[in-house]
């Protein structure tokens, strides 16, 4: 097995350096931390699994072993060059967290926004305005990369145009004349924003307002379309959106939605989509966010607002199920207990921990540098670029977005200072200025934080 | 009833594909896809209401079915058509049931499904346990079948039906580690009332035994605890199963610190969240020094 002939490798350059593992002298003090850290992930469980076995404890281990021949196969390279190069330098911290493939990042979104998509991708013909997003969003995030080429972001608008149900009235349909739809609205709202064309949605705010309007619900919920389900995902969709275009008042989105929002939260800590389901990583960051939008005036400090979040939710119940979505082998975030990892949380989950540190003021909760890890070295597309749920998986278009959307929360602290309303109020510092590959997202919306406030500033001037 | 896509629908000019070409991620659609879909939301877009309408909604659902606006029209269709035919209903629900198992990841189907049991004046829930049961059987973790699950207890008041109980129980003890079964359990147990209180701790503390690094069972332990408000320094004792003279259960190291905690044994507690995090449970360090600086402050 590949694990063993690894671990064969692993133990030929020990002992070649007569030594059961590498020692802190070995090391430059940088390089020291991420080898500790490695070891700890891959080496025996701290405590021995209990021998209990089931489906989910066989789907786990294929998982785990995947990813540790993944690992120590890092740990080889990393020995190799810290043996062979004495003092470390560059090339060590290089072989645990090489710089993001950016260049390969940003052709894959760019190619696959320009080219024709075969006909497989016939699967995703509902989810239009969402590929256009997921493209256009995961380059924007790339640093240092140049805007997209005007033909395709002209191509974008125009497109999203096009589904624009009677001035918004209707929605915005995803897709060759579906019905109008309030995710399609999320996903053509964010790639308009992602590319800056405020103007097309200028002309649309307005009908959206109606639009939503016909989606509440009696218990302050929203529907996705009518006759369609209205649960966390939908409503903070509608939270959002009308915050970002500024058509957010009290007849729409009332004091009724907060308190469906609390009855999400689960006995886990996380939310459920629906009150009384599972906690799940994508719904709690639903759920989150959207206090973070409704709650936007209240107090003038994080402490202030803290408290205001907490007359809402269990925030102690909910940041330990969050760390609890962190695994120690794999070093990225499960979306549900007892479930596997997927790389998409690294954004679902990532961003909570960014709200939850900006309010807490704390800098760290979560392990940035495993979390890193698994990014780099196990959801990164090694051929095309963009990024996978997991190793044995493909890249696709929805996990390169949230991969990157993760990415930049790993590569930034963030605080919260105060200016206008919290959700546009993040501010972050860089973790390690060696190498940071991405913006700074603003975690309430899965935009960068620039293109956010751009947004806000152009629909606060222009009503 | 059959039609036949070149002769029944000779009057319906179908919407143009081709004019999505060369816009960004533009579908090479299949030429089967274009010519069924080209009909179906010209149709759509003129609310037709007729058999060849259902049919096609058929046709097309089987070509894409997680395509909403389909699922929508179709639903349409049979409310206006056959809102009072019970007899349709039910086959309705039957043919759903077969692309339900064709098609485990989507979620339109249930929401598709609860629409048209609404439709019922009054349905024999009983019918919902097999299809259940079958897609839990390919996908114990179904999330979008348990939302549907939970909706169904929520409508049939099934918060003490004994087949809905042991069905749960039974999936717990082929897999204690499915937390999907933990939670649709503490919402049948606990959201009428705290009469199965005392026994459920009793359950899930052997559940525990079984597998002493199972989150779920410990969240779900620690929930009722929370939601009864009941005192959480009674279960030291069975914490100090998990942790002396060997710990086998970092949650229970982590439950023992916060009861430490709570009795304000600090010390005590501090100790236990520095061995989480230098040795139990490395991975949350930032989480446990957190805690400790908490309980400094």
């Amino acid at each position: 097995m590949a694990k063993d002939i690894n671990k064969n490798k692993i133990d030929y350059l020990l002992r070649l350096l007569g030594k059961s593992h590498l020692m802190e002298e070995d090391f430059e003090d940088f390089h020291q931390i991420y080898y500790t850290i490695l070891r700890t992930m891959t080496r025996k469980a701290p405590i021995q699994m209990d021998v209990y076995e089931s489906e989910t404890t066989r789907a786990q281990q294929k998982v785990e072993e995947a990813i540790r021949s993944i690992y120590l196969d890092v740990e080889i390279d990393l020995m190799t060059v810290t043996t062979t190069n004495c003092g470390g330098s560059k090339a060590s911290t290089d072989v645990i967290f090489p710089p993001l493939d950016v260049a390969k990042h940003e052709n894959y979104c760019r190619m696959c926004l320009s080219s024709p998509l075969p006909g497989a991708f016939i699967g995703l013909d509902g989810n239009q305005c969402w590929m256009m997003y997921w493209l256009s969003n995961g380059h924007g995030m790339l640093k240092g990369v140049e805007g997209l080429p005007a033909d395709i972001s002209e191509g974008i608008s125009a497109k999203i145009s096009l589904f624009v149900i009677d001035e918004g009235r209707n929605g915005i349909s995803s897709g060759p004349f579906q019905k109008g739809h309030v995710a399609s609205v999320y996903a053509a709202v964010l790639a308009l924003i992602a590319i800056g064309d405020f103007k097309t949605l200028t002309n649309a705010r307005k009908g959206l307002y109606d639009f939503f309007y016909k989606m509440k619900q009696k218990d302050g919920s929203f529907s996705m379309t009518v006759n369609g389900e209205s649960d966390a995902r939908s409503t903070y969709c509608v939270v959002v959106l009308s915050y970002l275009l500024n058509i957010l008042d009290d007849k729409l989105v009332d004091h009724k939605t907060l308190q469906w929002l609390d009855l999400c939260q689960t006995y886990e800590g996380g939310f459920g989509g629906v009150p009384n389901t599972e906690a799940h990583g994508g719904y709690t960051y639903c759920a989150l966010a959207a206090y973070y939008v409704l709650l936007g005036k209240e107090g003038s400090t994080p402490k202030e607002f803290l408290t205001s979040l907490r007359a809402h939710i269990d925030v102690d119940k909910l940041l330990s199920w969050l760390v609890h979505r962190q695994h120690l082998l794999e070093g990225s975030f499960d979306g549900r207990t007892n479930k596997l990892v997927d790389a998409c949380y690294s954004f679902w989950v990532g961003a909570c921990f960014a709200m939850l540190e900006a309010t807490l003021e704390i800098t760290t909760l979560f392990n940035r540098e495993s979390l890193k890890l698994y990014m780099i070295h196990c959801a990164q597309g090694i051929e095309m670029g963009g990024f996978r749920d997991k190793p044995g998986k493909q890249a696709d278009f929805y996990h390169t977005n949230y991969s990157l959307c993760g990415v930049s929360v790993l590569e930034h602290y963030f605080t919260l200072e105060r200016n206008g309303s919290w959700a546009n109020s993040f501010t972050t510092e860089i973790v390690d200025d060696t190498n940071v590959n991405t913006n700074p997202v603003n975690p309430i919306f899965g935009l960068p934080i620039l293109q956010v406030s751009a947004c806000v500033k152009y629909f606060s001037a222009n009503v | 009833m059959s039609f036949a896509l070149d002769k029944d629908f000779e009057d319906v000019e179908p919407v143009d594909y081709t004019q999505w070409e060369g816009q960004p991620c533009s579908i090479m659609y299949s030429e089967e896809y274009v010519s069924t879909m080209g009909i179906l939301m010209r149709l759509m877009a003129g609310e037709e209401y007729s058999e060849r309408a259902l049919w096609l909604t058929e046709q097309g659902i089987g070509l894409l079915a997680s395509h909403y606006s389909i699922w929508l029209y179709r639903y349409d269709i049979l409310r206006s058509m056959y809102s009072e035919d019970e007899k349709r209903l039910e086959e309705e629900l039957d043919w759903l049931e077969e692309i339900a198992l064709a098609n485990q990841k989507n979620y339109q189907i249930w929401n598709y499904r609860q629409l048209i049991i609404g439709l019922f004046k009054q349905y024999n829930y009983q019918r919902e346990f097999p299809i259940l049961a079958a897609m839990l059987d390919s996908d114990l973790k179904n999330h979008h079948v348990w939302t549907y699950r939970k909706w169904f207890v929520e409508q049939f008041d099934l918060f003490d039906n004994e087949r809905e109980v042991q069905f749960i129980q039974q999936l717990i003890e082929t897999d204690v580690r499915n937390n999907s079964a933990w939670s649709h359990l503490f919402y049948l147990m606990f959201e009428k009332g705290d009469s199965h209180v005392k026994n459920q701790i009793e359950y899930v503390k052997e559940k525990i035994a079984l597998s002493p690094q199972n989150v779920s069972a410990w969240n779900y332990l620690i929930g009722i605890y929370d939601k009864f408000k009941l005192d959480i320094t009674e279960l030291k004792d069975f914490c100090l199963l998990y942790v002396d003279p060997e710990v086998t259960s970092s949650m229970a190291v982590e439950l023992l610190a916060q009861i430490y905690t709570s009795s304000k044994e600090t010390e005590k507690a501090i100790s236990l969240y520095n061995e989480l995090g230098d040795t139990y449970d490395p991975i949350r360090k930032n989480y446990w020094d957190y805690k400790i600086s908490l309980i400094k402050a």
